[in-house]
């Protein structure tokens, strides 16, 4: 018995001059998603570990050392200002794209860069807060600087 | 794209087929889980044996030399740079076959090796060159 998968996943990047749409299943070809169209880009997304706790999620979206990862680098001034919005369905053996499936948002966390691979690294926004953090609003005054990860600073 | 392959008639030729981009997952059942990450086939390969032909001049009219295949593999900066295959490297096979072998669709061919030189007597030799088609990165 063997059971198939085929699966795609849009990466949509928001930086400087974007947007930035890119999938990874068509090879070479441009496939359209929810009404938008994305080119192809031959990136993989490994992480990710959701935990009982809620913390938040992060990924890292590896691209070859090519034009594409380095112009997303550069624009997003080394995935610092970016936010993603990645989805991921399955695809059946005529290329039909299904419409449900995870859709996930990020922001911009840092890239990694090494001879022939960028890595660019993405965390969720939120985070979640434990049963004992202080019944106060979040904010600069009692937080500190409000954090893009989940290092708050308790004052 | 670099210039073609020399059109040299090889002595045996071996083909195998790409494959579409996948993971297997078997699990304790024995039930077999596959997941495709792409929808192209890829991992063409074909190795070529050129057997007894000159070093540097051809002993028979078109039988190459191995100093040809050399000079290619410089040109096309070894096996870094793409190159067609020209008809002759698929002598006496069916047209309709030699079509899907010889250009799949969005496949580069390049060398997979550096070839194989063999000396068989004084300027005769062997060449063994493997030739792998991917996709090309886009």
């Amino acid at each position: 018995m063997t059971q198939q998968i085929r699966i795609v996943q849009y990466f949509n990047l928001t930086a400087t001059g974007g947007p930035y749409r890119y999938q990874n299943y068509f090879v070479g070809d441009n496939s359209t998603f929810g009404g938008l169209t994305y080119g192809f880009a031959p990136f993989q997304v490994n992480g990710g570990v959701s935990s009982l706790n809620g913390d938040n999620l992060q990924i890292q979206v590896l691209f070859p050392a090519n034009e594409i990862a380095l112009r997303l680098l550069d624009v997003a001034e080394g995935n610092r200002k970016s936010l993603l919005t990645l989805y991921t369905r399955t695809v059946n053996k005529n290329g039909q794209v299904s419409n449900a499936g995870p859709t996930e948002q990020f922001i911009g966390l840092g890239a990694s860069i090494g001879l022939d691979t960028i890595e660019l690294r993405f965390n969720t926004a939120a985070d979640s807060v434990a049963s004992n953090f202080p019944a106060q609003r979040l904010n600069q005054q009692n937080v500190g600087i409000l954090p893009l990860d989940s290092a708050l600073s308790l004052r | 794209m670099a210039s073609k392959f020399p059109a040299i008639r090889p002595t045996s030729r071996t083909f195998t087929m790409g494959d579409y981009p996948s993971k297997t997952y078997t699990s304790l059942s024995g039930v077999i889980f596959k997941r495709a990450f792409g929808n192209r086939q890829t991992g063409y390969t074909l190795n070529l044996t050129f057997k007894n032909i000159g070093d540097t001049s051809e002993l028979r009219s078109l039988s190459g030399t191995a100093k040809q295949i050399i000079d290619h593999y410089n040109s096309v900066d070894g096996t870094y740079d793409k190159f067609t295959l020209p008809d002759r490297m698929f002598a006496g096979m069916d047209n309709d076959l030699e079509s899907l072998i010889q250009a799949p669709t969005d496949i580069s061919w390049r060398y997979a090796a550096p070839p194989q030189v063999q000396s068989v007597k004084a300027g005769v030799s062997t060449v063994t060159v493997r030739l792998v088609g991917e996709l090309d990165g886009l």
